[in-house]
């Protein structure tokens, strides 16, 4: 994955620079949570999901995707996600163990990423997705009942890419290709 | 598929936040200041899953107790007393669920059919969205033929005082105050 062609170099840090914004934001919206600055909150999470579409957006069109750009990218994700449950944890909004099911969600992804045959797991491709919007959701229908939905949603969404990982192991197991598959995982070349 | 999959784990999250949120708590009814001579109050409240609206709600009897009143409190139940000829102030409440009073306290409400006049306050707790919630119970008050004597309305994410930011703790105890400073501007019976 690491391509970055020679004429591009100089622009190989633009999106990677898009994506540390993001990062920067993070703090910022922990306080804007943490004091009910509906508005500026709302402007922040906004800017920071125009920064996710942009960043690998951008990485493509200057031909500067790289390993390192794509788990900079997930990081950022994960940070801003984790910075945003911590603040609706700390108002009491989500219990902690919402900051664990997210945590140990990414983890996995770390984990399994690195696989040369990838985990069939349909339902965990969309996570990150999902939990930005669940984000949104409770920014913006700030109600009891619909925080309610959006965590047992999380929830359901947790288990269900756990089942899927879980039964296509099984199934690598069953058929003596999980050691292999587990050998084959790359390590050595985030860059 | 994962569409499906995400759309029922949805589905199955509204509908267990609805029957979960709105399930009724029985209670026993505990007096606050039995001696208290000035006049004899029913707070019904539903509690909800969080500690908010029990502290609103303790914070708004410990106001009318300040002012001499015996209070009764207890939860929206069929156990709740429909009696209210001993009475002379009625105090319904409880958050808001999917932008509308809780389904305990309007049941409660409807089993008490015509309140033939009583002196009725209602308290309201949202996140961050409940005007619609309020209005509908203070409606729902005078169409049962109460006399709305005050309708409190208090926040738990969204600021309860526009001119004075202060985090989400903080905000939780400024409703308190709220709520206890209006149990006080209550008039007594015969005022």
């Amino acid at each position: 994955m690491d391509e970055i062609r020679a004429g591009n170099r100089r622009w190989a840090f633009v999106p990677s620079a898009v994506t540390a914004l993001r990062v920067a934001a993070a703090p910022l919206l922990l306080y804007t949570l943490r004091y009910n600055l509906g508005t500026w909150t709302l402007c922040l999470f906004l800017f920071t999901c125009g920064t996710d579409l942009l960043d690998g957006h951008l990485a493509r069109r200057l031909g500067v995707c790289s390993t390192f750009g794509a788990y900079f990218d997930a990081t950022a994700d994960f940070v801003l996600v984790l910075t945003a449950f911590s603040a609706f944890v700390m108002q009491g909004i989500y219990p902690f163990w919402t900051l664990l099911l997210i945590g140990s969600m990414f983890l996995q992804f770390v984990l399994t990423s690195r696989l040369e045959r990838p985990l069939y797991d349909p339902v965990g491709r969309y996570y990150g997705v999902f939990l930005f919007v669940a984000i949104g959701v409770t920014l913006l229908l700030p109600d009891f009942a619909v925080c309610y939905t959006v965590l047992m949603s999380i929830l359901g969404l947790t288990i269900a890419s756990v089942i899927s990982r879980s039964v296509f192991l099984l199934s690598l197991w069953k058929n003596g290709a999980l050691i292999s598959t587990l050998q084959e995982a790359q390590w050595n070349d985030i860059a | 598929m994962v569409l499906i999959i995400v759309l029922a784990i949805i589905v199955a999250a509204c509908a267990l936040s609805y029957l979960w949120l709105n399930k009724e708590v029985v209670s026993a009814i505990e007096i606050r200041n039995p001696e208290g001579d000035a006049g004899t109050a029913l707070v019904v409240y539903h509690p909800g899953q969080s500690d908010f609206h029990d502290r609103v709600t303790s914070g708004f009897a410990e106001g009318l107790v300040s002012n001499g009143w015996r209070v009764e409190i207890t939860t929206a139940s069929p156990q709740a007393p429909t009696d209210l000829s001993g009475y002379d102030l009625l105090v319904l409440g409880g958050p808001t669920y999917w932008f509308t009073p809780n389904r305990p306290i309007r049941r409660y409400l409807s089993r008490l059919g015509d309140l033939g006049g009583q002196r009725t306050v209602t308290i309201i707790t949202a996140m961050g969205a409940g005007e619609r919630s309020t209005s509908i119970m203070e409606s729902l008050v005078r169409e049962a033929n109460g006399d709305l004597v005050n309708g409190l309305l208090l926040y738990r994410m969204r600021p309860n005082d526009d001119d004075n930011y202060v985090d989400s703790d903080q905000n939780q105890v400024l409703a308190v105050e709220i709520a206890t400073q209006a149990a006080k501007e209550i008039p007594l019976p015969g005022e």
